[in-house]
């Protein structure tokens, strides 16, 4: 007991000393500590960006001014946090305040302390915090199907896209997307080059495309890269029997002629082997554009695609799903970019835009881009490093799978006016070696980070 | 004649760091903007002349920095946001574009949480914090000479644009919450302070001869120990027991979880009590005539804690002010 009662004592004598020197910190004359940090100084200590010594000196200074003490408060509160995040967070500190009583002032609040008169904001704000919950909470309970979780929609973009987005060309990144009138010019030259083609083994890929063209009548086509030559002939022969004419829109088959035979796709420079065509359908005009939707590379490139399966028959809002796997994009938009052996991925495109899913893509974050440039290609290498490449020497380079920053391009690429070249492909060894492609086929590698090019 | 500084002028800076500003500029991409390299340079310059030349304001030419130092300076600067700050200074359109579709609402956000952690409403008081930013960052206002000054010229790089931008915000917030607002008197939160164990004594102490002795005694301790104390040691107290921050907040502050701000604090507070006490503890030898004084016991050094406490005469901005790290702190 004596010992404990001494230990106590000692704390308490602690205690009062700290307190005695903290505020003779706060009486000490400040016109003798110098004057207050500019803003950029402010800015500078709270990232950690000042040497040691200057550290030491302002916050010698900080000790004995309340001002820039104050400053520093309110620079920490404005951290950069997502703004989901942070508004998520004001709205539970907005209800938490309506829970609370009006007599709990903080103790902590410097000026107003000892006083317990309800300030007139927390009124205000109790309604719309109270409307914001109640929204948040039904959005929470009414999701979207397409954001179900016991789906797995990232196999098809379209299903997790608002409705007027398309989902993105399935072409690789490193290649420009295909026109329309491309792919039509495309199954025209198959079907001229190789008529013998049409009676060959479809791959899985036609496979789902005969799936589509019959959605109601086509037997059930093995999802994957399943090959059985019987159930292929079969399927085949029973889209050739129920051929339509086909749809005007989207994508109608070309020079209008219907049957199996104006839908063959062997073109696709992925494609291993020719295909057999498939039947138009009446219910979903679309058109088998390319090859399966692009495995993902060793270094992570990918297709606009970011799975390599495709359920076919899984159902979607009711409808069967392989026909919106089909669906051609929009030139332009999003494009994925997946870690390898990761669940993150990006979504980037227009207008610089940028996304992180850290989900298969259930769930998406918006980033800040660098740049308002259209992004054509992109490399990720992990889950934090990424590289992304656009329009006018746009390129952009993430190390924390947060922050992105722009990679200055290479000067040498500059036409002749100045100008930078649009980037259409971009492959990346590390975080410090990328190699651009521009669209007139011109490369170029750096080894550093953008510090330095070669053309390659 | 005293050496020129390097940075006295654009012409003397370009005469012997014109390459460092052209990799510089390309580095930054200020090209996207339209940014001139002469602008850049010139930013650039500041930037150095401000480092430099402020550091060490009564130091002569000798300590003028090397190239390579002003170079390592340089490369650490954030390219892409002076570039960006620079063009917003000289109204290029697509600059000033990207800095809105950019920064503004981030600003908003911050505007809005700055205003919270002040126990005012956010929102739409937030926003309007955040836009009357935006005059300044134009340059509505003409300076002496009648050129438009924008408030990015006082960006130099040494940190992201995004937080300057915020530590502006918090200064003018700050500012014009310290002058809307009524300050409570120091002397009566002083009180408040009181430790309970001293408030609660009613009753005058008996007559002890040796209290000012035992106060005298403390006082030599207490300044030995001050001097120990380094100056985030002294930025923690401060926040901790006068502006009252929780240890959360300090953290938030000072970038350090609030665990560890917890254990910081505990063992300053047991440390300075344990560098008074071996103080106290440790015999006076005699000098410049003032006789030796022997060693405290424990129940005295009880006392002087006591007698320093409840009294405080003390004036320790001197001791404050001046710090010796060669002397050596008692820690368990």
């Amino acid at each position: 007991m004596d010992l404990h009662d001494r230990d106590d004592s000692k704390l308490r004598r602690q205690e009062a000393l700290a307190r005695r020197i903290g505020q003779a910190l706060d009486e000490m004359d400040t016109r003798n500590s110098g004057q207050c940090p500019d803003g950029e100084i402010l800015a500078a200590y709270a990232e950690a960006g000042l040497s040691p010594a200057a550290v030491e000196k302002w916050e010698s200074h900080f000790a004995t001014c309340v001002r820039c003490r104050k400053i520093l408060q309110v620079l920490a509160v404005s951290v950069d946090t997502p703004l989901a995040e942070k508004e998520v967070a004001h709205l539970g500190e907005l209800v938490a305040a309506v829970s609370t009583s009006a007599e709990k002032g903080s103790p902590r609040d410097v000026v107003g302390r000892g006083r317990s008169v309800i300030p007139i904001w927390r009124r205000s704000w109790v309604a719309p915090a109270i409307g914001i919950a109640a929204v948040l909470i039904v959005w929470l309970v009414m999701r979207p199907p397409w954001r179900a979780p016991e789906q797995r929609p990232p196999q098809n973009l379209i299903a997790q896209a608002p409705k007027e987005e398309l989902p993105p060309n399935p072409a690789p990144l490193e290649t420009a997307p295909p026109s329309r009138e491309r792919e039509q010019a495309q199954e025209q030259n198959a079907e001229q080059a190789s008529p013998a083609k049409k009676e060959s083994v479809p791959s899985a890929q036609e496979q789902r495309s005969l799936a589509q063209g019959q959605p109601q009548n086509a037997p059930a086509v093995p999802s994957g890269g399943i090959r059985d030559s019987n159930i292929d002939n079969r399927i085949s022969a029973e889209a050739q029997a129920k051929a339509q004419p086909p749809a005007p829109a989207p994508a109608p088959s070309s020079a209008g002629a219907p049957g199996p035979s104006t839908m063959a796709d062997a073109a696709a420079p992925a494609a291993p082997a020719p295909r057999a065509a498939a039947p138009s359908s009446t219910a979903q005009s679309v058109i088998v554009t390319e090859a399966a939707p692009q495995v993902e590379k060793a270094n992570g490139t990918v297709s606009s695609s970011p799975q390599a399966e495709i359920r076919a028959n899984l159902p979607v809002n009711g409808r069967s799903f392989a026909p919106l796997a089909q669906l051609k994009t929009a030139p332009g938009n999003t494009m994925f970019v997946k870690a390898p052996g990761s669940s993150v991925q990006w979504r980037v495109g227009k207008g610089g835009s940028v996304e992180r899913s850290s989900d298969n893509g259930m769930t998406w974050v918006s980033q800040m881009s660098p740049s308002q440039q259209d992004w054509l290609a992109g490399a990720a290498l992990s889950e934090k490093v990424c590289w992304l490449a656009g329009n006018k020497g746009a390129i952009a380079r993430t190390v924390d799978g947060e922050r992105w920053d722009l990679i200055p391009p290479p000067a040498q690429a500059a036409a002749t006016g100045g100008g930078m070249p649009d980037w259409t492909g971009i492959t990346a060894r590390d975080a410090l070696n990328a190699t651009v492609t521009a669209a007139d086929g011109r490369k170029f590698n750096t080894p550093d980070r953008g510090l330095t090019w070669q053309p390659q | 004649m005293p050496k020129e500084s390097p940075f006295a002028s654009l012409d003397v800076f370009l005469a012997r760091y014109a390459p460092l500003a052209a990799e510089l500029h390309a580095r930054a991409g200020a090209a996207r903007w339209g940014l001139p390299r002469e602008a850049f340079a010139e930013a650039l310059r500041r930037s150095a002349e401000k480092r430099f030349a402020g550091a060490q304001p009564d130091a002569g030419p000798a300590a003028a920095p090397d190239a390579a130092e002003v170079r390592a300076y340089l490369e650490s600067l954030h390219l892409e946001d002076l570039a960006l700050a620079c063009a917003c200074s000289q109204g290029l359109e697509e600059a000033w574009e990207f800095f809105i579709a950019h920064f503004r609402q981030d600003l908003r956000i911050a505007a809005s949480a700055m205003l919270r952690a002040s126990g005012q409403a956010g929102g739409a008081r937030g926003e309007e914090l955040a836009d009357s930013l935006y005059a300044d960052l134009y340059g509505v206002r003409s300076g002496a000479d009648g050129r438009r000054k924008s408030l990015f010229e006082y960006f130099h790089g040494r940190s992201k644009l995004a937080t300057w931008l915020r530590a502006v915000l918090a200064q003018r917030q700050v500012d014009l919450f310290r002058t809307a607002s009524r300050t409570v008197s120091l002397e009566e939160e002083r009180e408040g302070a009181v430790p309970r164990e001293l408030a609660a004594c009613t009753d005058p102490p008996p007559a002890d001869p040796d209290r000012e002795k035992y106060v005298r005694r403390f006082e030599s301790a207490l300044t030995a120990a001050l001097a120990i104390l380094a100056p985030r040691e002294r930025l923690i107290l401060a926040c901790y027991y006068v502006d009252q921050l929780t240890l959360a907040e300090i953290g938030r502050m000072l970038r350090e979880h609030e665990s560890t701000v917890s254990r910081q604090l505990e063992r300053l507070r047991r440390a300075l009590h344990d560098t008074v006490t071996a103080a106290l503890q440790r015999a006076i030898p005699a000098v410049n005539g003032r006789p030796a004084e022997p060693p405290l016991d424990a129940a005295q050094v009880e006392l002087a804690f006591e007698y320093a406490l409840e009294d405080w005469p003390f004036d320790l901005s001197r001791a404050l002010s001046a710090r010796d790290p060669s002397a050596e702190r008692q820690e368990e």
